[in-house]
């Protein structure tokens, strides 16, 4: 039973992965791939970490997987701000249809 | 956050920003009681460092108790690192940031559920062959006053669905996904749960740190 979710939120994060991945080769500019790599990354590494815990042999092992989702969570959305600004100075206009 | 405002009532002792309730200025610069509720907060900040890297350290060595004598003496090692390192120009320890990260957790649900709906969507839209995209750079001017708590709140605000926010001065830009539909009720709710971790009332319009007292 446990098992079985594990792998069904294992296979769901792996798919966001993808997601994100297609979101940056696809979207247009900086600003829209940004929104790709943080939502779905995000969403995608929390899902395997979850799915790794159900599976995690020790209570500081299921720890450290939930330290490492925070430390790429901070990462992920420090960076997201310090790309978003740097466009913003260099003046690139958001893309428009 | 020291209130500017509070220097009013002792006028002329530029060293003392903290005697909020002190009328009298006092000739060594600090009071006694605020000097004691000062290193209150210092050691409690001091304990509560110490309680986190001696977490990590437990984290790291996968709980095991032989380890744990190296760990404890580092532990307290840089808890009082933190003390030596900080830049003597810095204002002391706030006392509110304690409370602060104790409400931490009310933001949770919050992140979760909208890091759940922000994922799908942007799922969705790469998915989609057409690519539905209707991008457009919006302002939104910001209540909270400037320091951690408009950072807390673009990090937020770039989970939810279809945005992405950058803090500029006293308003957010935000890059959005699709120009139809309106997030400001949205960000809105947002600002009032971040002020709320914060210990912060919103005014009606961008108030001024100084006005608040």
């Amino acid at each position: 039973m446990i098992d079985s979710l594990a792998v069904v939120l294992l296979i769901s994060g792996a798919a966001f992965f993808l997601a994100g991945t297609v979101g940056l080769l696809r979207f247009p500019d900086v600003y829209t791939r940004l929104h790709a790599l943080t939502k779905a990354d995000n969403l995608g590494l929390g899902l395997i970490v979850l799915g790794l815990i159900l599976e995690a042999e020790s209570a500081p092992a299921a720890g450290k997987l939930m330290l490492i989702w925070l430390l790429v969570l901070t990462a992920s959305g420090a960076a997201s701000q310090l790309v978003a600004r740097w466009a913003q100075a260099r003046r690139i206009a958001p893309w428009t249809r | 956050m020291q209130h500017v405002g509070d220097r009013n009532n002792a006028p002329g002792d530029g060293a003392n920003p903290q005697a909020g309730t002190d009328l009298r200025p006092t000739r060594t610069g600090v009071s006694g009681r605020t000097r004691v509720a000062l290193i209150a907060s210092e050691a409690l900040g001091l304990l509560g460092r110490f309680a986190l890297f001696a977490m990590l350290w437990w984290l790291l060595t996968d709980g095991r108790s032989d380890a744990l004598v190296f760990g404890l003496c580092f532990a307290a090692a840089a808890a009082l690192l933190s003390l030596v390192i900080r830049d003597p120009r810095d204002p002391p320890m706030q006392p509110d940031l304690l409370p602060t990260v104790l409400r931490l957790p009310l933001l949770v649900p919050f992140f979760f559920w909208e890091s759940l709906l922000g994922g799908f969507d942007v799922a969705l839209r790469a998915f989609k062959p057409r690519l539905p995209l209707a991008p457009a750079m919006i302002d939104y001017p910001l209540r909270l006053p400037a320091g951690p708590a408009p950072v807390m709140m673009a990090s937020l605000v770039s989970l939810m669905p279809g945005t992405l926010a950058v803090v500029s001065g006293n308003r957010l830009r935000v890059h959005v996904l699709d120009k139809t539909s309106s997030y400001r009720d949205e960000l809105e709710r947002l600002e009032q749960h971040v002020a709320c971790v914060f210990g912060i009332t919103l005014g009606q319009s961008q108030a001024d740190t100084g006005d608040a007292s």
